[in-house]
């Protein structure tokens, strides 16, 4: 007698997916933190005072002010509003994350679907080539490509995406592999369904789980990937509102004005924070044993 | 028997990395025939049924021979021709039915999906025929809501005979579909098959281990071991009075109450 695998995928309702967001703590303040972040970049025109300070604005007579109710995080070297740039801020790393993220998983998740849904062949040709990319450091090999490229926003984004698809590859490879390995898609090919849209309907929606929460987690990872860059002279050059880049040239003040590198390097903590409780607290919804060991711990 | 089948497979052989998996030098299904397909694990019953619609390919067999189906060679046959052909002449059920649904979709979006790509000219018409095809089977048209996860073994095997029914499928083939089914909703099943069969006429090869059930259900018996088919013919012949050795261990190695014969 045959026993029935029970399937893997655990079909839980809508509301019972929000339900389980809602009852954790951490994850409502980390969406929530992301959300007033993403919702400040977007409206950033609106919320800062000295809206042209994001850009190349200088005010010469103002240089290097102290905290005030006019500067609320006071002014740099140029005279310019710190806060207002740490705001307009919100629209350089994350939107460069989200770019990131996005070109890593339109390369990634394809190659990966592939790689584990034909095998032989096709998938030894992918992984070996992923294999090289892995095996640099991916911030060395970053930071090389970042180097021979003009310095500015859109190599950073090319070479953190090019260090980062490999891992994208990998996870859904293996997922791939285990979803082409159940009954339904050789149900699926016994019908008359194409290699394509057996990839795409069936075996990707079946392995997409584990790729949102990596993807949720590695947005702080990128983030603070962009800001080491644009940190050491790599990235975002001035005048752009990058946080690495102001911590970069707000150092030479420190801890004198000590403004210059504590807003930005704030901003950065807790943008990375907030998305990687987010990425967190998917990963407890999603799995469900993680959520009874935390429960088991935390009360 | 008739003089023309509508599947007839000769020579075929399978090979995996060059080990030959199965050698099968002749079996015809005619039109409206049930046959068995008997043997123990591993005797290339599966693969066999794979080869038919070209399945084979994926897990890197190597296929040569001949399955003629309506006068249409099958191996060889390239992709897109055999996709037309598999699903919609050529349907086939499994061993695990629940698990042969993907999870994230409706039972309803599988059937409309598969009665679209096959030839229904609208969505509405899709569903309406799918509703017909449920309760031919005898189950009912609000399953089409469900998912896989929310349905009964037997329920799920239903379903997957009734989407062959609404294709007008002309072969079924049938993998060890009761085999994970209980002997009550296995005997609902068989009947269902054998309904079927009178009613449209639909051929149906049936791959099992379990020689009471093809017993039951089929007219003729073909008797698998190591790849190659050591004994056929009527299959209540075959199986009360076998001829073959491996055949006779076969029906002895059937665990039965009191001795008496199988069936």
């Amino acid at each position: 007698m045959n026993v029935q695998p029970l399937p893997e995928t655990v079909e839980a309702t809508r509301s019972d997916l929000v339900g389980r967001l809602r009852t954790n703590r951490l994850v409502v303040f980390g969406l929530s933190v992301s959300l007033v972040i993403v919702l400040a970049g977007i409206f950033a025109p609106l919320i800062v005072p000295y809206p042209e300070d994001a850009g190349g604005a200088a005010h010469p007579r103002e240089t290097l002010l102290v905290p005030s109710s006019q500067h609320w995080f006071g002014t740099d070297q140029l005279g310019r509003d710190v806060f207002s740039r740490v705001v307009y801020g919100a629209r350089v790393s994350p939107m460069i994350a989200f770019l990131v993220l996005l070109i890593a998983c339109l390369v990634g998740v394809p190659l990966g679907l592939a790689a584990g849904y034909f095998g032989g062949p096709i998938d030894e040709v992918i992984m070996r080539v992923t294999d090289v990319f892995l095996a640099f450091p991916a911030l060395l090999l970053a930071l090389a490509l970042a180097s021979v490229l003009p310095p500015t926003i859109g190599s950073t984004t090319i070479a953190i995406a090019v260090t980062w698809w490999p891992w994208y590859t990998r996870l859904i490879r293996g997922q791939a592999a285990s979803v082409t390995g159940r009954p339904f898609v050789e149900g699926a090919r016994a019908s008359g369904v194409s290699h394509a849209r057996i990839l795409f309907r069936h075996v990707l929606p079946n392995s997409l789980t584990p790729l949102i929460v990596q993807v949720s987690l590695d947005v702080s990872a990128v983030i603070l990937t962009v800001s080491a860059l644009s940190f050491l002279g790599l990235g975002a050059q001035d005048p752009t509102p990058e946080w690495g880049l102001m911590v970069n040239q707000g150092q030479q003040y420190f801890p004198g004005q000590w403004w210059l590198v504590t807003f930005p390097g704030l901003a950065i903590l807790i943008t990375a924070v907030a998305f990687n409780l987010m990425g967190d607290g998917l990963r407890d919804v999603f799995d469900p044993k993680m959520v009874r060991r935390r429960g088991a711990l935390g009360g | 028997m008739s003089a023309e089948p509508r599947l007839a497979i000769e020579g075929l052989q399978i090979r995996i990395g060059g080990r030959q998996v199965v050698d099968l030098a002749y079996l015809r299904l005619g039109p409206g025939e049930i046959v068995g397909l008997a043997g123990e694990s591993g005797s290339g019953k599966s693969m066999t049924a794979q080869a038919v619609l070209g399945l084979t390919k994926t897990i890197g067999a190597a296929v040569a021979g001949s399955v003629v189906f309506e006068g249409i060679e099958l191996v060889g046959l390239d992709d897109a021709a055999m996709r037309d052909i598999r699903g919609r002449r050529i349907a086939m059920i499994f061993q695990s039915p629940i698990s042969s649904l993907n999870p994230v979709f409706r039972v309803g979006d599988v059937f409309v999906r598969a009665l679209r790509m096959h030839g229904a000219p609208s969505k509405s018409e899709a569903v309406e025929r799918a509703k017909a095809a449920l309760r031919e089977v005898l189950l009912s048209p609000e399953l089409l809501e469900r998912y896989p996860s929310q349905l009964s073994g037997g329920q799920a095997q239903r379903v997957s005979i009734a989407m062959a029914l609404a294709l007008r499928s002309e072969v079924l083939l049938a993998d060890e579909p009761t085999s994970a089914l209980d002997v009550t909703v296995q005997a609902e099943i068989l009947d269902l098959l054998r309904g079927l069969r009178d009613e449209t006429g639909m051929s149906v090869l049936f791959i099992s281990h379990d020689l009471a059930v093809i017993a039951e259900l089929c007219e003729r018996v073909a008797v698998m071991q190591r790849g190659q088919i050591v004994e056929e013919g009527i299959a209540r012949d075959v199986l009360t009075t076998p001829t073959e050795d491996y055949t006779k261990e076969l029906v002895a190695s059937v665990p039965r109450i009191g001795g008496g014969a199988v069936a």
